[in-house]
């Protein structure tokens, strides 16, 4: 058992992405190109397991990019781009378009979720994880993962694969951190009672 | 304290993210209570398959983004003043100089339908613009013409193999463009000229003489082509004089005014030519350098 907290990068790090949002809004030569880089794998990652599409996420994270741009050097002021929180921010909008994108797509999606359930060879990243035991825990967790109701499954992958603070997810979903704790450890425990019941059946 | 209420911050405990006396408060508890040290555990273990889910998946999402939506962009100080440049990964696709950031910026959506992302041009690049900028001349350096029509694209490719020190009319661009006559089409072309200096649209006169127009106006035009080694001020009495080619005796031809050809030939040797027709009826063929336009 831990008993000292274990400090996760979100919380206690200092913020390498600080004032990357005021300087794309500068026009400081590669700040864009570093936002994108900074941001492409964990957008991808969280938007790909929320809609399940491989061209589906990557169109929305280059959405994504797109009105990140535009805001923050056509629309926002010097003062707002100073006092944004880029990541939180950024997701956000990553979430406003993946909805968007689930609510053109919900029949389509329900279909394929029904056909290929649990499916890990049709999710990127698999080829490289090499051991085999990696492997299971990836396709045991996305089944269960996938199994859950998507803003439980929004939680989880904000929380532990994107390791976002309290805050920052609070910030993300426009809800308090208190209310928030509630819905992670409601999230996290039908996540555990779904893989104990797997192994179970094993 | 019960155990309901804390479980929902062991998360946020684990993280540290808890105000001081509250982690101090949950930490105590954990210490000795089995349920909620249970919960941490299983935490831990989720956290802990989480980072599969991270895969590897090797993305360039600026490559994506700039093959469909976006332009780089830098800017920079030349002694003529600010230069603003648009470039893709194959070329220079718009130069402007002087106006504002943002002005070019809505120009250049207005144009290409494309946004600018600021990126760093390299020198080399920025002494190759500068020099053309405040000295004329040519270079090599490459442009994007993508997104222009098809007639465009020509025109652009004729005026950048107008040699350095020569001027040529828009009817003679026009002609060697593919649509002899199409001389207006070519001052719209040149008007219009996403990379001027690079693309030396300066070096495009009217048939009728003089250094005509130019988008940054003709003081701006004469002194480029100064710069290059064009007799400018012969390109003018040529003009009062109504005359547009230069003949020679014995070579038996004629060429555009400054055609590299003429100027190896002795001043005795040379004479204005009216035009085309007139040069027909002197028996002079067009030169072979400079390719006049032919009398139909």
């Amino acid at each position: 058992m831990t008993i000292s907290p274990t400090q996760t990068s979100a919380a206690a790090a200092p913020d390498p992405i600080a004032g990357l949002a005021l300087a794309i809004h500068r026009g400081e030569p590669g700040a864009f190109e570093r936002a994108v880089g900074t941001f492409e794998k964990p957008l991808f990652n969280y938007v790909q397991r929320m809609l399940r599409n491989v061209a589906d996420a990557e169109e929305v994270v280059q959405d994504t990019f797109l009105r990140a741009h535009r805001s923050l050097t056509e629309k926002y002021t010097e003062a707002q781009c100073s006092e944004l929180a880029l990541r939180p921010w950024i997701f956000r909008i990553a979430r406003n378009l993946t909805s968007n994108k689930r609510r053109g797509k919900r029949f389509e999606v329900e279909v394929q979720l029904s056909e290929d359930a649990g499916s890990a060879a049709t999710v990127p990243g698999v080829s490289i994880v090499c051991r085999v035991e990696l492997k299971d825990d990836l396709g045991r967790l996305e089944e269960a993962l996938y199994r859950l109701p998507a803003s439980d499954r929004e939680l989880i992958l904000l929380r532990f694969m994107e390791e976002m603070s309290y805050r920052e997810i609070a910030e993300m979903l426009g809800s308090s951190e208190a209310s928030l704790r509630g819905r992670v450890f409601r999230a996290v425990r039908s996540l555990r009672t779904l893989l104990e019941g797997e192994t179970d059946e094993l | 304290m019960s155990c309901e209420e804390l479980q929902r911050d062991l998360d946020a405990w684990r993280s540290g993210e808890l105000a001081a006396s509250r982690q101090t408060e949950v930490e105590t508890h954990i210490a000795g209570c089995d349920e909620c040290g249970e919960l941490v555990d299983g935490l831990d273990s989720i956290a802990g398959l989480a980072p599969v889910l991270k895969g590897e998946p090797e993305r360039r999402c600026i490559d994506a983004l700039e093959r469909e939506h976006l332009d780089r962009y830098d800017h920079f100080d030349t002694s003529l003043g600010h230069v603003h440049v648009a470039f893709t990964e194959r070329g220079i696709r718009a130069i402007r100089l002087g106006g504002t950031k943002d002005s070019f910026r809505e120009e250049h959506a207005k144009r290409f339908g494309r946004a600018l992302h600021c990126t760093r041009i390299s020198d080399e690049v920025k002494r190759e613009i500068t020099k053309v900028i405040e000295e004329g001349g040519s270079t090599g350096l490459a442009v994007d013409l993508d997104e222009l029509g098809e007639f465009e694209r020509r025109v652009l490719a004729v005026l950048r193999e107008i040699p350095q020190g020569e001027v040529r009319s828009y009817a003679w661009v026009a002609r060697e463009a593919g649509r002899p006559g199409a001389s207006r089409a070519v001052g719209n072309a040149c008007a219009r000229n996403p990379i001027p200096f690079v693309v030396p649209c300066h070096r495009v006169v009217p048939s009728s003489g003089g250094v005509g127009n130019y988008g940054y106006g003709p003081s701006m035009k004469r002194s480029l082509l100064g710069a290059e080694g064009v007799p400018v001020s012969m390109l003018d009495r040529m003009a009062a004089k109504r005359f547009r080619y230069i003949g020679s005796r014995s070579e038996g031809s004629y060429c555009v005014p400054c055609c590299s050809d003429v100027r190896d030939l002795s001043p005795d040797d040379v004479f204005f030519v009216r035009d085309e027709r007139s040069a027909a009826a002197q028996g002079l063929r067009p030169c072979t350098s400079c390719r006049p336009l032919v009398a139909v």
